[in-house]
């Protein structure tokens, strides 16, 4: 799910050298809570309506906007827009450009109401068709990338020897293994029950950490567990264009289960 | 009816005539925090009004926002001692609604010690 298709484009704007008092009337005309600040057709503020109950209304919009707003591209992913701005500290980004001088604003709140779709809520890991338009951006745009497809061994057991409780403390667990593991630019999904999905722009050296780690066993009182993983290096490939996130997790999955220890 | 024939109306006008300061803000306008007017109207006033010589210092304060200061005055002495001085004196006046206008003349004395033999 990418910016532009969560974004309000409807977006009201005023200059710098307006009152405060003319921007809170064009807010409660318009009934919104902020106005971009455009001079000359170039983006130099953001004035809110937290803004304007701080501000005195003589003052001029210029004294009384967020300066140099923080900016995303409509291009990008829900989750990216999400990061800048717990990043930053901030409600809303201004999203640009989607069509000549055309912009947009994104905020938390509209972000926050769409994540039930693209994130698992038992792990907080993205769901599956969510990382596979992550998957798709990244051949299109050729960009080099790790995919890594990993089994938890012999699953099912645990559910029939220690009951689901205990599965579910698993899989929570483990989930935050793989966050603990992967640098936080790195897309972590549950792809289905027991089985997840990384896309890593790590170096080689540090993938193999990653596996090595979870491949050496997970236990969550009682029971423990071990992962098998499947992994592909897409900068090997000389045909990103003529790949697919189903022939990637088709061919990873199978090298997972060729990884998998007899029996399990 | 008779009453209204004695109505009248007028206005009396008064007038004082006065040259205009240039520019009106003399050395030195100290900007409270929720000031009817911001350090960038000010700035762009002063601009309009006097172009290039003055600057704008935003200040770490819990009622000033900043200060308009004469440019000339930064280039005499240091902006952190200058500012300093002003928000000393400036601290006990102001509340943060307030703008405070000043003047502020540096003058320099020097006493020299030659040697005349």
């Amino acid at each position: 799910m990418k910016v532009e298709e969560v974004m309000t484009r409807t977006v009201y704007s005023v200059s710098s050298d307006r009152s405060v008092l003319r921007a809170s009337e064009l807010m409660e005309k318009h009934r919104v809570g902020s106005l971009l600040v455009i001079d000359s057709g170039a983006v130099v503020g953001i004035i809110t309506s937290r803004d304007v109950r701080s501000s005195h209304p003589n003052r001029i919009v210029a004294d009384a906007m967020t300066p140099n707003p923080i900016g995303i591209r409509a291009g990008a992913f829900v989750w990216d827009a999400l990061r800048v701005m717990e990043r930053h500290g901030i409600e809303r980004l201004i999203v640009y450009p989607y069509g000549p001088a055309s912009f947009g604003i994104v905020t938390r709140e509209t972000l926050a109401s769409k994540l039930s779709e693209i994130i698992d809520s038992m792990t907080g890991l993205f769901k599956a068709p969510y990382i596979e338009s992550i998957t798709q951006d990244l051949l299109d745009r050729g960009e080099a990338f790790h995919l890594l497809f990993i089994d938890l061994n012999d699953f099912g057991s645990i559910n029939k020897q220690f009951g689901h409780p205990v599965g579910d403390d698993l899989i929570r667990g483990f989930a935050a293994k793989l966050k603990n593991v992967f640098d936080e630019n790195d897309c972590l999904c549950r792809y289905a029950g027991d089985e997840f999905v990384v896309l890593s722009r790590m170096p080689v050296s540090l993938v193999r950490e990653a596996i090595d780690t979870l491949s050496s066993g997970f236990s969550v009182d009682p029971a423990s567990i071990s992962a098998s993983v499947g992994w592909l290096d897409v900068s090997r490939e000389t045909q990103l264009s003529g790949l697919s996130f189903r022939e990637l997790i088709k061919r990873a999955s199978l090298m997972s289960t060729e990884a998998k220890p007899a029996g399990a | 009816m008779e009453e209204r024939k004695n109505y009248s109306r007028k206005a009396m006008l008064s007038l004082k005539i006065s040259e205009f300061e240039m520019p009106p803000m003399q050395d030195l306008l100290i900007i409270g925090k929720r000031a009817p007017i911001g350090p960038e109207a000010v700035r762009r006033m002063a601009e309009a009004l006097s172009p290039e010589q003055y600057s704008i210092v935003r200040i770490e304060h819990p009622r000033i926002e900043a200060v308009l200061v004469r440019t000339s005055l930064l280039q005499m002495m240091d902006e952190h001692v200058l500012i300093n001085i002003i928000i000393q004196e400036a601290e006990g006046l102001i509340n943060e609604t307030m703008v405070l206008r000043s003047e502020l003349k540096v003058a320099v004395s020097v006493q020299r010690e030659v040697d005349i033999s």
